[in-house]
């Protein structure tokens, strides 16, 4: 008894152990390389560090916030509302959405969404809201931070969608039958099934935030590489569309390799604080 | 000569004198019931023709896959949730259930689960989210002063008061069976539909859910089902004895449980009768 527990603790732990040892692997890598740009203090007069910093940030909080929403809305959709014959349709068009590659949200974007966004949603936001910083660039132009984000946000939407979505089939039906019971229309029963998957939305809005700051390709093609802290209707830049572009000249000038990559590894370290940071906030909900 | 309000008036006076002079809660008229089980279609119910009357504590006795509570569930149709098929007729004090709204039904005839469930909130919240969202109630001191009520009621307040802003789901099997109760209570229902609340409960948690029912039935009728012949003996006004989704024998308790007329219900109060230990476990 005691040996086959042994044998499963340690199948339980191989995995964890894997994982843990790659995660270390890769911030050795990107530590070793990075040096030099900190030492030196190279990083910290390098102009691109904190726009870009801000620009990522910028992009993936929009990001989260149209995933969460959109996914929220889909399943509640899916599960609530569609016959079962659409539910089948709709749920593998959104896992089809996922296995796109990102350029073609790219191409998208800056080509068909992106005009109609600037002309619908962007020029009015800067008529109406222009009195504020966030709005205050006349969107002349289709790349902006706020384009670039909502294409992030309806990129990472299957994702965030595909955990929600199963975390509400999953509710035991006692759930749905007690509301019933009490006289519960179907809103509310709606409301305590999302209290009921709280968590599910976290890790969600976890996984959309993973995706979304990391994301490269797409980001490259619709933020318009402006180094500055941009409002949202204006072009911006992020850390690895950063990176992408700066590559080709990172090797023929001094320290700047060294730079982009202590970029990556600021961005490493955002992604890792808001895991925990999101970890640490279902913790205090559990007590 | 007269206008549609006065004909309505005239509608629900004639209920009301309909409901004293019938005294029946609910008056149910070849009901049958079927509702698909994996791959085949079960005829849950079958002409069931029963009348359960008002202001009496009624037991719904049976085997295990009688139909007891898939009755019950018929009553306040939460059986619909099931995409169950339903014919025949069901009256609650004179009105067409199957005509009214589902919603303003069930707030008006509300049901514990067997299993009843901790809403993913608080203790408090688990009584006053309802209330709130269901009966919209938006006074805050009126709802602290229903839940306390409510609590009180269940026999729940003395282990609960102190942590009421914690996690209900931290509560035991009976506590959760009792909060269950003090939520369909707090919102005010004209009846209780209790589906077996101590079947998975220990003696002691048995005891404080039937003092609760005992002294719920001053203020509400309810319906309430069970396996045990000893509880119904207990607790019982009038009793309805299902099997095999049909109604065997009705009546008041004493008769029908003391002296019962149908050679099928002798049989079913007998096991109880030889070996009331083994009994349980058989139904």
């Amino acid at each position: 008894m005691s040996v086959s527990k042994s044998i499963s603790d340690i199948f339980l732990a191989v995995p964890l152990l894997v994982s843990l040892g790659l995660v270390l692997y890769f911030l050795v890598v990107l530590v070793y390389y990075s040096v030099p740009s900190i030492v030196t203090g190279s990083l910290a007069k390098y102009s691109a560090t904190l726009p870009c910093i801000y620009g990522s940030l910028l992009i993936s909080i929009i990001a989260v916030i149209i995933a969460l929403a959109f996914s929220i809305a889909l399943t509640v959709l899916i599960n609530e509302y569609l016959p079962r014959s659409l539910e089948a349709v709709v749920s593998s068009l959104i896992d089809v959405l996922a296995a796109f590659p990102t350029v073609i949200f790219g191409i998208w974007g800056l080509r068909v969404f992106g005009p109609l966004f600037r002309d619908y949603v962007e020029w009015p936001l800067y008529k109406y809201l222009g009195f504020l910083p966030l709005f205050s660039y006349p969107p002349y132009q289709v790349p902006s931070a706020l384009l670039t984000g909502v294409i992030l946000g309806i990129m990472v939407t299957p994702f965030a969608t595909s955990v929600i979505r199963e975390a509400y089939r999953t509710v035991p039906s006692e759930l749905r039958e007690t509301m019933l019971s009490l006289g519960a229309g179907k809103w509310e029963i709606v409301k305590v099934h999302l209290l009921h998957i709280r968590e599910a939305i976290i890790g969600g809005l976890t996984l959309s935030f993973g995706k979304a700051i990391g994301e490269t390709a797409a980001v490259a093609m619709l933020i318009g590489g402006t180094v500055w802290f941009c409002p949202l209707t204006a072009p911006c830049e992020a850390i690895p569309s950063l990176i992408v572009r700066q590559l080709g000249i990172a090797f023929i000038t001094p320290g700047l390799l060294s730079n982009l990559t202590a970029l990556a590894l600021i961005l490493f370290i955002i992604g890792a604080v808001a895991l925990l940071g999101i970890r640490l906030i279902i913790r205090r909900a559990h007590r | 000569m007269y206008n549609t309000y006065d004909i309505t008036i005239f509608k629900g006076a004639s209920r009301v004198l309909l409901g004293v002079i019938e005294d029946s809660l609910f008056t149910i008229e070849n009901l049958n019931v079927w509702y698909r089980q994996k791959n085949r279609i079960v005829h849950a119910l079958k002409d069931v023709t029963v009348k359960i009357p008002a202001r009496k504590l009624t037991v719904i006795i049976g085997r295990s896959g009688s139909g007891k509570s898939t009755f019950l569930r018929t009553l306040n149709r939460v059986v619909e949730m099931y995409n169950a098929k339903i014919s025949g007729k069901i009256l609650y004090k004179g009105q067409n259930i199957f005509k009214m709204n589902p919603q303003v039904l069930r707030s008006r005839v509300v049901m514990v689960l067997q299993r009843p469930i901790a809403l993913p909130m608080s203790i408090y919240d688990n009584i006053a989210y309802p209330l709130k969202s269901i009966k919209k109630v938006k006074d805050k001191r009126e709802i602290d002063r229903k839940v306390e009520e409510a609590l009180r009621l269940a026999n729940l307040w003395n282990e609960v008061k102190d942590r009421l802003h914690h996690p209900a789901t931290q509560l035991s099997g009976g506590q959760i069976q009792r909060l269950a109760i003090a939520r369909a209570i707090a919102l005010d229902p004209e009846v209780l539909l209790l589906d077996e609340p101590t079947a998975h409960l220990d003696p002691e948690s048995t005891r404080y859910i039937e003092s609760t029912i005992l002294k719920l039935r001053e203020k509400v009728d309810i319906v309430f089902v069970t396996h045990s012949i000893e509880q119904a003996r207990r607790l019982a006004e009038y009793v309805i004895y299902f099997e095999d989704g049909k109604v065997i024998e009705e009546g008041e308790a004493e008769e029908v449980l003391e002296r019962p007329k149908t050679e099928r219900l002798r049989r079913f109060l007998s096991v109880f009768e030889r070996e009331p230990e083994e009994a349980e476990v058989i139904v």
